[in-house]
């Protein structure tokens, strides 16, 4: 973690990864913030990890599965009532074909 | 000060007939309406159901019907965990109005008990933050003083139960955002061993990490509030598939506790209140027949670095769901707008700054040429942690410490996230590892005239340890309210 990865750029490419819109003033105080936090977390050069393997849930855990039952599904209208825009039973959303826009 | 009502004081009057479901449901509504224009620990409160519950438990227990372990007994629960009753919101303004299809399990399985769910508390949005400051749609306050923050993330839950509004709450706890806001509001804050209870209608922050517990008037509330929610569930696959352990007083322990404290984590505290109530938790208990034994715990900075890498990695990833499409907020944009500006005009809209700063850190530490060196770094630190605590665990049952470098702050104090972020020093390594560990108040700060608590943290599964070191820490007395 030694070399710091921040940059201008940093902060407008995360926003645009994360679909968030991030004005300038934003940015600015996330570019600071960001560099801040990187700093703290960079606490972890101290410890010697190399042959460790990852740890991504608390050991004890076993995932299990359950079995292939039909169960009974939510109703419909208990599902599309939260939807912002409905047509007939479908979740409206934007022409997502032929609009030529791909950013 | 008064003591506070306890559960099992509840469920006693009822069942000795000195008082009905409908009397505690009346008692608690007028409590909420006298105190929460101060407190405001309460996002939703839901009257009309609950005296409505409160009346068919009523007629079960006089239709000679045996009452649920929890029949009768108002409870408040954060705003992360969905419900049926009201908008199930996260405090976040993405989910505003959100009518949930489902109840959480926890909620399924303490209604089946017969508890009563009278309203919805406050929480920092989507359970991210430390002070109760990053809720849309209200802040709690802390009952010991309203100019102090309550703590976070379950602000609302912390207050509900200090102000005595609830004798009990549900909380979450992703990093200490149980016993935090336990710690400052002097209650007691009790986050299970991970996999303990179902997580099954919990707005997902950090997978890895969540946990829901009970925050409570006394510890054998605590024990049994627990009873109820804990144990496998089908909807959760990382629920434990063995049986939850008796936590009752009743459970067989270890004839003398071994105490582990580490003069590492003492030394970094530079409260001396603070510190002087970890020493007259020690000699409570040294009092009480244990023996003591110093063990190295992760250095604070190791065990904060590590945790916030992983919280947020996960969190962008949870996160990711809200796209202002099938639920939540969805921003008005003009009909030709595309699908990708609709996203992210939803999301800039639906987060707040917390959220935002989050899900930014965690994209970056996901991100292509950086995920190696650091979410993959943290994920190697957080097996170093759980095997400081495996060996920890080796020479005692129990670890003794403080829950929070300091009482609770004023509103406002700490408005660097940074910093703010080392309120959570001492609660994370629980959540990194999967231990389970309670806060439990151990009287008030001198200066500040605030509570302070204290912090026992067990092995996966060491639950009847735990609670039989918290009930020698409390004498399983009700804490105090303000």
């Amino acid at each position: 973690m030694s070399e710091s990865p921040i940059n201008r750029d940093l902060i407008p490419h995360l926003a645009r990864l994360a679909r968030l819109r991030i004005d300038e003033q934003e940015a600015e105080r996330l570019h600071d913030e960001m560099a801040r936090i990187l700093a703290f977390v960079s606490a972890l050069d101290a410890i010697d990890l190399d042959d460790l393997e990852p740890l991504p849930r608390p050991a004890n855990v076993v995932n299990r599965l359950h079995d292939d039952e039909a169960g009974t599904p939510l109703a419909l209208g208990d599902l599309t009532r939260n939807a912002p825009a409905i047509e007939d039973r479908f979740v409206a959303v934007p022409k997502v074909i032929g609009s030529g826009d791909s950013s | 000060m008064t003591s506070a009502r306890t559960i099992q004081t509840i469920v006693n009057e009822q069942h000795a007939g000195t008082s009905t479901a409908c009397d505690e449901v009346e008692r608690s509504l007028q409590h909420i309406d006298r105190v929460n224009a101060d407190v405001q620990a309460f996002r939703e409160v839901y009257a009309d159901e609950a005296r409505q519950a409160a009346e068919r438990i009523d007629a079960d227990r006089a239709a000679g019907h045996s009452p649920g372990a929890l029949a009768g007994v108002p409870i408040a629960i954060k705003d992360n965990i969905v419900s049926r009753h009201g908008t199930s919101t996260a405090s976040s303004r993405m989910l505003e109005g959100y009518v949930s299809p489902f109840d959480a399990t926890v909620v399924q399985r303490l209604e089946a008990a017969g508890a009563i769910i009278i309203g919805r508390t406050h929480c920092d949005e989507f359970a991210m933050g430390s002070s109760g400051e990053h809720g849309a749609f209200g802040r709690a306050r802390n009952p010991w003083n309203t100019e102090h923050v309550p703590g976070g993330s379950s602000s609302g839950s912390a207050a509900a139960v200090a102000s005595g509004c609830v004798s009990a709450a549900l909380g979450s706890d992703t990093g200490g955002s149980i016993r935090q806001p336990a710690a400052f509001c002097g209650i007691v804050g009790f986050k299970p061993s991970y996999g303990r209870v179902s997580r099954s209608g919990l707005v997902a922050f950090g997978s890895s990490l969540d946990q829901i517990g009970p925050m409570t008037a006394s510890v054998d509330d605590a024990a049994q509030l627990y009873a109820v929610i804990a144990g496998v569930d089908p909807d959760d696959a990382t629920t434990a598939a063995h049986d939850v352990e008796d936590v009752t007083s009743a459970a067989t322990l270890p004839t003398q506790l071994r105490v582990g404290m580490s003069s590492a984590h003492l030394d970094a505290i530079t409260d001396n209140d603070v510190r002087r109530t970890v020493d007259a938790a020690r000699d409570r208990m040294a009092e009480a027949g244990a023996s003591f034994v110093d063990v190295t715990l992760p250095p604070p900075d190791i065990s904060i670095a590590t945790y916030y890498l992983i919280a947020t990695a996960e969190a962008s990833s949870n996160l990711a769901r809200y796209d202002g499409i099938r639920y939540g907020r969805r921003a008005a944009l003009t009909d030709d707008a595309s699908l990708e500006a609709l996203y992210a005009a939803s999301r800039s809209e639906g987060f707040g700054d917390e959220v935002r700063r989050r899900i930014l850190v965690g994209t970056f530490v996901l991100s292509a040429g950086y995920a190696d060196q650091y979410y993959g770094k943290a994920l190697k630190a957080r097996r170093w942690i759980a095997a400081c605590y495996e060996r920890a665990f080796s020479s005692c049952d129990v670890i003794l410490g403080p829950t929070t470098p300091t009482p609770a702050f004023r509103f406002g104090e700490r408005p660097d996230p940074v910093e703010m972020y080392q309120c959570d020093v001492f609660t994370v390594d629980a959540n990194i590892a999967g231990l389970c560990a309670m806060s439990v108040p151990m009287g008030v700060h001198e200066n500040a005239n605030l509570p302070v608590g204290v912090q026992l943290t067990a092995a996966p599964f060491a639950e009847p340890t735990l609670f039989a070191a918290a009930r020698v820490l409390t004498a399983n007395e009700p804490v105090s309210l303000p």
